[in-house]
């Protein structure tokens, strides 16, 4: 009897470590497909051959310097975005947590229509060709999707970190952003007020390799934090009471958490606009295959979260070819039959539902 | 083991428990009886470093709470609260969790042999692997006390085990705590049925309205201090060496 569980609970654990390992096989194919396919296709020796500065110019080019930042930049934003929506998720114990619910695009819009209108960051406006400065808008969102968090945070420190508190605080100042928002865009000009509507679009194109390393340097310690903080998680979901006496310090983990989720998610929207559903949407995908125990959802929604934003922008770039659409408006258009498909066919019972 | 001086504690303006003092021995058994209200749970909740008290006011070990950190404090006091939010995990991760307080990387042989054996005492070794919100509340309630076990702590601090249990559970698990208490370990638990109380439990700390109204063996259990306390007349019989308890 004894063998049998631990037998069982054995093989239970190893289907969990099976998806992710599957996740990780899906990821390297995706990045492979992703290197080749585009307005030119390249076939993988050539692409092998960039990777390892054999191939001839025009194609390392176009595999280096084009394609592999973007590819890079969109596996780190959907681990970002991913990661932090599983971990606010568990944090306040609510599916619907996500950095979108959280206000946290809301304030990136703000700053970025800040920085449009009133820092004049589209310059020559009056001109068909609108200049940019893209630092200076990713800066500006950055800004005030931070202060969001701080909004959040305060109001959250003052009220003991109760779950409820973080979420209509993210939800209440989320809304005032976007008050700000339609007061600055009445202000703005038809030029300014597209490139505020034009931004808010989430899109990989605006990457670059400084972009991508400032989002690795994010991401990494932010995931690394979640991971370290598993069996926290896996106690809050009892409860704050239960999680408490089982050795939890509710207030810091809650906070840190929230500020790391709060920080890799800002950054991402700052650099690349609003992509939507990832956030939410993922882990609660993940989660029908391996369930709820932090060990495999914080791995595995990061993992996914890649692969997902990943194949999206590649469909985004091959799907109207030449046109390339930004990924933002494809998250939804993939993401949502997919998880309702799951929903249906009932597979993964490892969620309530 | 557990010492309380003269403790107060306010959920907010006025005192919930009033100038509580009392001394727990290593070994014993405590049931706290006393109407809904009287701060049952709260008292537990305060002994099991959930909320927050004055320094000097309560003390395990002979050491203020205070002076323990969060993982210290877990493998000294398990708890099981009144009710707890249930959620879809495997009956074993939900037992696992009680050794969070042990595992540094990953759970060890030791982790899964102790959720093994207390699944085993609790007979919930034929669910092992079913989600825990797919059971009965009963069930669920016996996965809360396995997990506490599963803490391996000194103390166990139970606000009402019994509550949802079925005649032959209720009698295992105080049953069970009561071995536990004869190996040692130092058991508290509110629990309304006086019948049970008296039977297992070698002190009963009567609650009302925030202070001990009394406390001691089962020669408290008089009708008069019934009365006072739930303001109800119960009968009180003596067969062999049980008392029992019938309401008029
Ligand atoms: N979180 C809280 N905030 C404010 N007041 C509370 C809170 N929890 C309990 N109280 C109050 O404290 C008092 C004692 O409550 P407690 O839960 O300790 O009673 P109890 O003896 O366990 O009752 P029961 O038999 O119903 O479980 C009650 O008056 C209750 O209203
Ligand atoms: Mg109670």
């Amino acid at each position: 009897m004894t063998d049998l569980i631990h037998r069982k609970y054995k093989h239970y654990i190893r289907r969990k470590l099976l998806f992710l390992l599957a996740v990780i096989v899906l990821l390297v194919v995706f990045f492979f497909i992703g290197l080749s396919m585009g307005s030119i296709n390249i076939h993988l020796k050539n692409i092998l051959y960039s990777l390892t500065g054999l191939a001839d110019y025009q194609d390392s080019v176009i595999v280096l310097n084009i394609r592999l930042p973007r590819i890079l930049s969109a596996i780190v934003a959907g681990i970002a975005l991913s990661v932090s929506g599983a971990a606010m998720q568990s944090l306040l114990r609510n599916p619907l947590a996500s950095p979108v619910s959280l206000g946290i695009s809301h304030g990136a819009a703000f700053g970025a229509a800040f920085a449009i209108i009133v820092l004049k960051g589209i310059s020559n406006a009056n001109t068909n060709f609108p200049v940019s400065t893209p630092y200076l808008i990713s800066i500006s969102a950055f800004f005030w999707s931070m202060v969001n968090t701080l909004i959040i945070l305060t109001i959250a420190k003052l009220k003991g970190a109760r779950p409820e508190v973080i979420i209509l605080s993210g939800i209440i100042s989320g809304s005032l952003f976007t008050a700000g928002t339609s007061a600055l865009q009445y202000f703005g000009n038809d030029i300014q007020v597209s490139s505020i509507v034009f931004w808010l679009f989430g899109d990989m194109g605006k990457t670059s390799w400084n972009k991508f390393w400032v989002l690795l340097a994010v991401t990494i310690p932010a995931t690394l934090y979640f991971i370290k903080n598993r069996w926290n998680y896996n106690a809050l979901h009892a409860g704050d009471e239960t999680a408490k006496s089982l050795g939890v310090k509710i207030g810091k983990v809650r906070m840190v958490g929230m500020f790391f989720a709060t920080l890799a998610s800002a950054v991402t929207v700052s650099f690349f606009g609003v992509i939507g559903f990832v956030g939410l949407v993922v882990p609660h995908i993940v989660r029908r295959f391996i369930g709820n125990d932090e060990r495999f959802l914080i791995p595995a929604s990061a993992l996914f979260g890649g692969m997902f934003l990943l194949f999206a922008d590649t469909v985004a770039r091959v799907i109207l070819s030449p046109v390339i659409l930004p990924v933002g408006i494809l998250t939804s258009f993939i993401g949502a039959p997919l998880f309702i498909y799951l929903l249906i066919k009932n597979i993964g019972r490892a969620y309530n539902d | 083991m557990i010492e309380i001086k003269n403790l107060d504690f306010a959920y907010k303006a006025d005192n919930v428990l009033k100038n509580i003092s009392t001394d727990i021995k290593k070994g014993e058994f405590v049931g706290i009886v006393g109407p809904n209200g009287s701060g049952k749970s709260t008292l537990i909740k305060t002994m099991a470093g959930i909320l927050p008290v004055h320094k000097y006011s309560v003390f395990i070990n002979e050491r203020d709470i205070h002076s323990y950190n969060h993982n210290e404090l877990a493998r000294n006091i398990a708890y099981v609260p009144q009710s707890e939010q249930f959620y879809p995990v495997k009956v074993f991760d939900a037992v696992l969790m009680g050794r969070k307080p042990y595992i540094g990387w990953a759970p060890t042989k030791k982790d899964h042999s102790v959720v093994i054996r207390v699944l085993k005492m609790l007979e919930l070794e034929d669910i092992a692997l079913s989600f825990l919100n797919e059971l009965s509340g009963g069930q669920q309630q016996r996965v809360f006390i396995a997990r506490a076990l599963a803490q391996e702590a000194g103390i166990l601090l139970m606000d009402e085990p019994t509550a949802n249990l079925d005649l032959r559970h209720a009698l295992d698990v105080l049953q069970l705590l009561k071995n536990l208490s004869d190996t040692g370990i130092t058991v508290v638990i509110a629990i309304h049925d006086l019948n049970f109380a008296v039977r297992y439990c070698n002190r009963i700390m009567m609650l009302n309205n925030g202070t001990i109204f009394s406390q001691g063996g089962s020669e408290i259990m008089t009708s008069e201090n019934i009365k006072k306390l739930y303001k109800t007349n119960v009968k009180v019989f003596q067969q062999d060496s049980h008392v029992f308890f019938i309401p008029e």
